[in-house]
């Protein structure tokens, strides 16, 4: 492979990675969007942050009635995880026998959408199950329940999600990088990602303040470590 | 086989460290009335209380005989 075209392909996978962000954003409050208009609320704000997660993105939305407000704290997690099992599971297994120059830009971008996804939906549960805010702070206040509740419903659903994400993540470098064929490091390196994503939510200044809480910080930092622990578990223990 | 000692041993230890953790931040702490003590110095002592020490070591070897049992096919002695 030549150098220039390994720089337009690692130049594209950065990008896809940021556009992916973006978009799993978009969806996100997409949802909410969605709701608001379903039961005629007036929305107030919308605003898409770039440089979520440190900074939260938000729509304000004047939304009346007990369901409709519960639809509309719920929708943006619910629609985020929904194109997240539909991309992960049914879209990337069945997008390789395209044609090749189309696969180039399409998989990068996919792989970083069901990564961006599962952390903007997963994470946001797991964040909020040990100090809730946000939606899980409106959805646990009007169901009148305990946030922790979200921590066994995120790791029921994280499970299947980094054992096919790290699956398609490997799959895709390959595609790329033809060079990191059955290198097994490859599946999990992108959950190491995770663990840069937590360190911006936990540092000082981000939108999930955190009052200096050490406890919460050395918790959710060793919780960002399991997505590639468990891939790694899976690559080299359980496959070999 | 090193490999796959390690990175279960790896996996087992940040478990075990999350269930230590928590045991001593919502269990054990919630139980001290030392209103003079920080949040800091009140996860060591709870940290450090047997109770939660016993709570890694029974978090660990759990782990480690579930993952072991699943992927080097320990079968049982007859």
């Amino acid at each position: 492979m030549q150098f220039s075209e390994r720089v337009i392909k690692v130049t594209w996978l950065i990008l896809a990675g940021f556009i992916a962000k973006i978009v799993v954003e978009i969806l996100h409050e997409g949802g909410h969007l969605l709701v608001a208009f379903l039961t005629n609320g007036y929305v107030e704000e919308v605003y898409i942050s770039p440089l979520w997660p440190y900074e939260s993105s938000h729509v304000i939305a004047n939304v009346k009635g007990f369901y409709a407000k519960l639809l509309f704290a719920v929708a943006g997690i619910t629609v985020v995880i929904f194109f997240c099992l539909i991309v992960t599971f049914i879209v990337m297994p069945k997008i390789r026998g395209i044609d090749r120059k189309f696969l180039v830009a399409v998989y990068p971008f996919l792989v970083w959408f069901s990564f961006w996804s599962f952390l903007n939906a997963l994470g946001y549960m797991v964040l909020g199950s040990f100090k809730p805010f946000g939606d899980i702070k409106a959805i646990t206040t009007m169901l009148k329940i305990n946030s922790i509740y979200f921590l066994p419903l995120a790791i029921i659903l994280a499970v299947p999600l980094i054992v096919r994400i790290s699956d398609e993540n490997a799959k895709m470098m390959e595609m790329l990088f033809p060079s990191l064929t059955g290198k097994k490091w490859v599946g999990p390196l992108i959950w190491i990602f995770a663990v840069l994503v937590t360190l911006l939510v936990i540092i000082p200044g981000s939108s999930y303040n955190f009052n200096g809480n050490f406890v919460f910080f050395l918790l959710l930092l060793l919780m960002s470590f399991l997505p590639f622990l468990f891939s790694t578990l899976l690559y080299y223990v359980f496959r070999d | 086989m090193l490999k796959k000692q390690v990175i279960t041993v790896l996996f087992s230890a940040v478990i075990a460290l999350i269930a230590w953790i928590l045991a001593a931040y919502f269990w054990t702490l919630k139980r001290f009335w030392l209103p003079e003590v920080s949040e800091t110095e009140k996860l060591f002592i709870g940290l450090t209380a047997p109770i939660n020490i016993a709570i890694f070591i029974v978090f660990f070897i759990a782990t480690y005989v579930v993952i072991a049992a699943l992927a080097f096919k320990v079968k049982p002695l007859k």
